[in-house]
C-alpha cells in the first residue's frame, strides 16, 4: 500500500541487471499505484525496456524484488503473469494466423474461458477497427494493424497491469489516437497502465504521472507540475525538464 | 568508368553480389576462408575422380554415338530441370518478397534493367554450384592436357541462363493467373516436387522388374537409333555442347543469353507493375479462413497445438520439404504393398536374396521408414520449439513451460505419424512382428529426435529452416547417429535377431551422454 492507502500495482525494489560487466538497471525503486496511467521517459539505453521485461518474467535479475499487485513475481511468475500483459515494441504476430486465431492463441495462454473469449475477442476487434480483417493473416498487415493486433491479445484476458515498449513507435496518427484513447480508457476502468515512450508529448498529454530513468536509475518522477518544481523550471516543458535530468554529469 | 556509374548494369550486378556474398557468411573475411576451406575439401576428394575423369577422355570418340548423344541429351535436360527448380522459386521470391525491390523501382532506373540484374544474380547463383562442384573433377583433366573442357563453364552459364529465363517467364505467368501470394506457395511446391521427381526416376531400377527394364531400354535405344539424334541432327548439339566442343557450346551460351535477354526485356514492364501489384497484397488480405470463428477451448496445451498444427499447415515453403521427404517414402511403401517379397524386385540379385532372406527387404524397409520419421520429426521439432515467432508471448503467459514444450513436441510428433500411417499399416498388415516392429522403432526415433531438439533449442527464424543443422553440430551429429541406431535396431529386431539390443543401448547411451537441461523460455530469450 502506498502513503495515501492506494494498493500498489508495481514494486519494484533494488532492481539490478547487469550485461557483462554494464550496469543497464542499477538498484532501481520504483512504485506505481493502482489505477494509474504511467510513463517511463529515459534517453536510449536507460535501462527502460530491460526494467520493465524483468516486470514481465522476460528477462531475470541480477538482484532486487518485482512485485505485482503484492505477488513476488520472482517466486511465484505464473501468478504475477496470470495479471499482467506485455507488449513489446515489436509486434511479434504469426504471420500465418488470423487475429481471431491469434487471440484465441492467447486467451488459451491465459486460460480464458471459451465464451468470454470470443467475446472480449469481437468486443477488442471492433474496439481497434479490425473487425473487418478479422479473418486475413496477419502477414499482409500494416505496422499500424499488427501492433493493434498486439494489443488486443494483450487485453484479451483483461489484465490489472498493462505493460507496453514504445506501443507508438511507428504508427500513423489514427492508429497512435486509437491506442492512446484505449490506454486512457483501460487506466478509467481500473487496469494500470506502464508504458516506455520517446514522445515526450504522449507522456505529457496522458500519463498520470511519469519517471525518468537514465543509465539505470530513477532520476524523478511525479506529475508534470512536480517534475517541473524538482528541476526548478517553473513553466517549462516536458521536454526542457527532461533534457536537464538526463543531462550526463560528465559533459 | 562509365559502366560501373551509379545505376547501370554493373553497378546493380555488383550491388547483388556483394549482398549475396554478405549474406552467406558472418564475420568479416569468413567466407574466403569457407570457400578456400571448401574448394580444398572438393580438390582432395575430387582430384581422383578427376584423374580418372581425364584418363577416361582419351577414350571418348570423337564423335558421339546417337545412344551417347540420347544419354548426353538427357542429362542436360536433367540440369536444366533441377536449375529451373531454383530459378522458377527465385523469381516468385523476386516479386513477392520485397527487400530492396521499393528503393530501386523508385529510382530513374528502367524497371528491365532492375529485372536484368536481378535475373543475372538468379543464374549466377544456378550455375555456381554446378560449377564448384564440377571444378575438382575438371580442373585435373584441364591439367592433364584437355584445356577445351574449360567450356563446360560456358555450358553451365548458358543453361543457367535458359533456367533463369523459364524460370522469370514461368513465374510471371502464374503470377498473372494464380496471383503473387499462390505462386510463391506453388513455385516453392514445384521446386520440392521437381527434386522428388528426380529422386523417384532415380529410384525406378528399384521398382521395375528386369522385364519392365529391359522394355524401357529397348525403348530408349530404338529411340536413339531413330535418326533423330544423329551426328548432323539438331539434337546432338547440346550433347555436344557437354563433350566441350567449340561450337556448340558457344551456341548454347549464345542462345541462353539471346533468350535471357528477350525474357528481361520483354518482360520488364510487366515485372515492374507486378512487383506494384505484389506491394499491395498484404493489405488487400486475399486469404481469408473460411468457417466460424473457432477456437477458446480446451486451455494452453489445445492452444498451443491448434497454433502449431495452423502455422505447420499454413507454410508452405515446409509444406515442401515435408513433400520431399514423404516422396522419399514412395519406393518403400511400393516394396511393401507388393507383398513385401524380393521374388519380383528387379535389382536383387538372388545370391544377395539366398543370403539376406525375404524378411531383408522389409526389415530394410522397416529401419528406412525408421530413419526417415527421425528426419522427419527432427525436422517438425525445429520448426515448433526453435523458430517460435513469438517466443516473448509464451515467456509472458503464466501457462505452465512443460504443458506449452509437451503441446509443441505433440504438435511436432503428429503429422510425422499422419504421413507414416498408411506404410506403417502395410507393414503391419502384411507382416504383423515387423510392423509392429517398425511402429515402435518409429516412436522411439521420433520421441529421440523431439528430445534432441528440445535440448539443443536456439532461437530460430522458421526460414532458416534448411540451415537447421548448422544451428547446433552436436544436435546435428546425434540425430543423425541416433536415428541410424533405430533403425539398425529396426532392422536386426524385424529380422528377430538379438544384437538388435546392441545399436538400442548405443542410442540410449549416447542419448543419456548429449542430454542437457531444457533451457526455461527466459533463458532461452536470452540466447536469441
Amino acid at each position: 500500500m502506498t502513503p495515501d492507502g492506494q494498493q500498489d500495482a508495481l514494486k519494484l525494489r533494488g532492481l539490478t541487471k547487469t550485461y557483462g560487466g554494464k550496469v543497464a538497471v542499477d538498484k532501481l525503486d520504483l512504485d506505481v499505484r493502482a489505477g494509474e496511467l504511467y510513463a517511463l521517459l529515459g534517453p536510449n539505453g536507460a535501462g527502460k525496456t530491460t526494467s520493465l521485461r524483468m516486470v514481465a518474467g522476460l528477462l531475470k535479475p541480477d538482484g532486487g524484488s518485482i512485485e505485482v499487485f503484492g505477488i513476488d513475481a520472482l517466486k511465484d511468475p505464473p501468478s504475477a503473469k496470470q495479471i499482467t500483459a506485455w507488449v513489446p515494441d515489436e509486434p511479434l504476430l504469426y504471420d500465418k494466423l488470423t487475429p481471431v486465431e491469434y487471440l484465441d492463441f492467447v486467451a488459451g495462454l491465459w486460460g480464458v474461458d471459451g465464451k468470454t473469449g470470443r467475446k472480449r475477442a469481437e468486443e477488442l476487434l471492433r474496439w481497434l477497427d479490425l473487425w473487418d480483417q478479422r479473418q486475413q493473416r496477419c502477414e499482409g498487415f500494416s505496422r499500424g494493424m499488427k501492433q493493434k493486433t498486439s494489443l488486443a491479445g494483450a487485453l484479451i484476458h483483461e489484465p490489472k497491469l498493462l505493460i507496453l515498449d514504445e506501443p507508438l513507435t511507428g504508427l500513423d496518427a489514427a492508429a497512435a489516437r486509437e491506442v492512446k484513447d484505449l490506454l486512457q480508457e483501460r487506466a478509467r476502468s481500473g487496469a494500470t497502465v506502464i508504458l516506455t515512450t520517446h514522445i515526450l508529448e504522449v507522456a505529457e498529454r496522458i500519463a498520470d504521472r511519469i519517471g525518468i530513468i537514465a543509465r539505470g536509475k530513477l532520476l524523478a518522477e511525479g506529475t508534470l507540475d512536480e517534475l517541473r518544481a524538482s528541476a526548478g523550471q517553473g513553466e517549462s516543458t516536458l521536454e526542457d525538464v527532461f533534457l536537464q535530468l538526463t543531462a550526463d554529469p560528465a559533459q | 568508368m562509365r559502366v560501373f556509374s551509379g545505376g547501370s548494369t554493373l553497378f546493380l550486378l555488383g550491388n547483388e553480389l556483394r549482398l549475396f556474398w554478405r549474406s552467406w557468411g558472418g564475420k568479416k573475411g569468413s567466407n574466403l576462408r569457407r570457400l578456400i576451406v571448401l574448394g580444398v575439401v572438393l580438390s582432395i576428394l575430387g582430384f581422383g575422380l578427376g584423374s580418372l575423369f581425364a584418363i577416361a577422355l582419351n577414350h571418348i570418340p570423337k564423335d558421339p554415338t546417337p545412344e551417347m548423344t540420347l544419354a548426353l541429351d538427357g542429362g542436360l535436360v536433367l540440369l536444366l530441370t533441377l536449375m529451373m527448380a531454383s530459378t522458377v522459386s527465385s523469381a516468385a521470391l523476386t516479386f513477392y518478397e520485397r527487400g530492396d525491390l521499393d528503393l530501386l523501382l523508385s529510382s530513374p532506373t528502367p524497371a528491365y534493367r532492375v529485372l536484368t540484374v536481378r535475373c543475372a544474380s538468379m543464374a549466377i547463383m544456378a550455375s555456381a554450384f554446378w560449377a564448384i562442384l564440377a571444378t575438382p573433377v575438371i580442373g585435373p583433366a584441364v591439367v592433364m592436357g584437355h584445356p577445351k573442357w574449360l567450356l563446360i563453364y560456358v555450358d553451365l552459364m548458358g543453361l543457367a541462363l535458359i533456367a533463369t529465363a523459364l524460370g522469370v517467364m514461368i513465374a510471371t505467368a502464374l503470377f498473372r493467373v494464380i496471383g503473387p501470394r499462390a505462386t510463391k506457395t506453388l513455385s516453392q511446391v514445384m521446386a520440392a516436387i521437381i527434386g522428388a521427381a528426380l529422386f523417384l526416376t532415380s529410384q525406378m531400377r528399384w521398382m521395375l522388374t528386369h522385364e519392365q527394364q529391359a522394355a524401357i531400354w529397348k525403348s530408349a535405344l530404338d529411340i536413339a537409333r531413330s535418326g533423330w539424334f544423329a551426328e548432323t541432327q539438331v539434337l546432338s548439339l547440346p550433347a555436344r555442347a557437354v563433350l566441350c566442343e567449340p561450337v556448340p557450346s558457344v551456341v548454347l551460351f549464345a542462345f541462353g543469353l539471346l533468350l535471357f535477354l528477350l525474357t528481361t526485356r520483354g518482360l520488364g514492364a510487366r515485372f515492374a507493375q507486378d512487383a506494384s501489384a505484389a506491394a499491395g497484397v498484404g493489405a488487400g488480405g486475399k486469404r481469408i479462413a473460411r468457417g466460424k470463428i473457432r477456437g477458446f477451448e480446451g486451455g494452453a496445451y489445445s492452444a498451443m497445438v491448434r497454433k502449431e498444427m495452423r502455422l505447420l499447415i499454413r507454410d508452405p515453403a515446409l509444406i515442401s520439404q515435408v513433400l520431399l521427404r514423404v516422396l522419399y517414402i514412395i519406393p518403400i511403401a511400393y516394396f511393401v504393398l507388393r507383398g513385401g517379397s524380393v521374388q519380383n524386385v528387379a535389382w536383387a540379385g538372388s545370391q544377395v536374396v539366398a543370403m539376406l532372406g525375404p524378411d531383408a527387404w522389409v526389415a530394410r524397409s522397416g529401419a528406412v521408414l525408421v530413419f526417415l520419421t527421425t528426419q522427419l520429426a527432427g525436422t517438425l521439432a525445429w520448426i515448433t520449439v526453435s523458430a517460435e515467432d513469438a517466443p516473448e508471448l509464451l515467456a509472458s503467459a503464466p501457462a505452465s513451460e512443460n504443458i506449452l514444450r509437451r503441446a509443441k513436441l505433440t504438435s511436432a510428433m503428429t503429422p510425422v505419424f499422419i504421413i507414416l500411417g498408411a506404410p506403417l499399416t502395410g507393414i503391419v498388415v502384411l507382416h504383423p512382428w515387423a510392423g509392429v516392429a517398425t511402429t515402435i522403432g518409429c516412436g522411439i526415433a521420433a520421441l529421440s529426435a523431439c528430445l534432441i531438439a528440445l535440448w539443443y533449442e536456439k532461437p530460430a527464424k522458421r526460414k532458416d529452416l534448411r540451415r537447421r543443422r548448422s544451428s547446433s553440430l552436436i544436435g546435428a551429429l546425434a540425430e543423425t547417429f541416433i536415428s541410424f541406431c533405430w533403425a539398425a535396431t529396426t532392422w536386426l529386431a524385424i529380422m528377430k535377431l538379438p544384437w538388435a539390443v546392441i545399436p538400442a543401448l548405443i542410442a540410449v547411451i549416447a542419448l543419456i551422454a548429449i542430454r542437457k537441461p531444457t533451457r526455461s523460455f527466459v533463458d532461452t530469450l536470452e540466447l536469441a
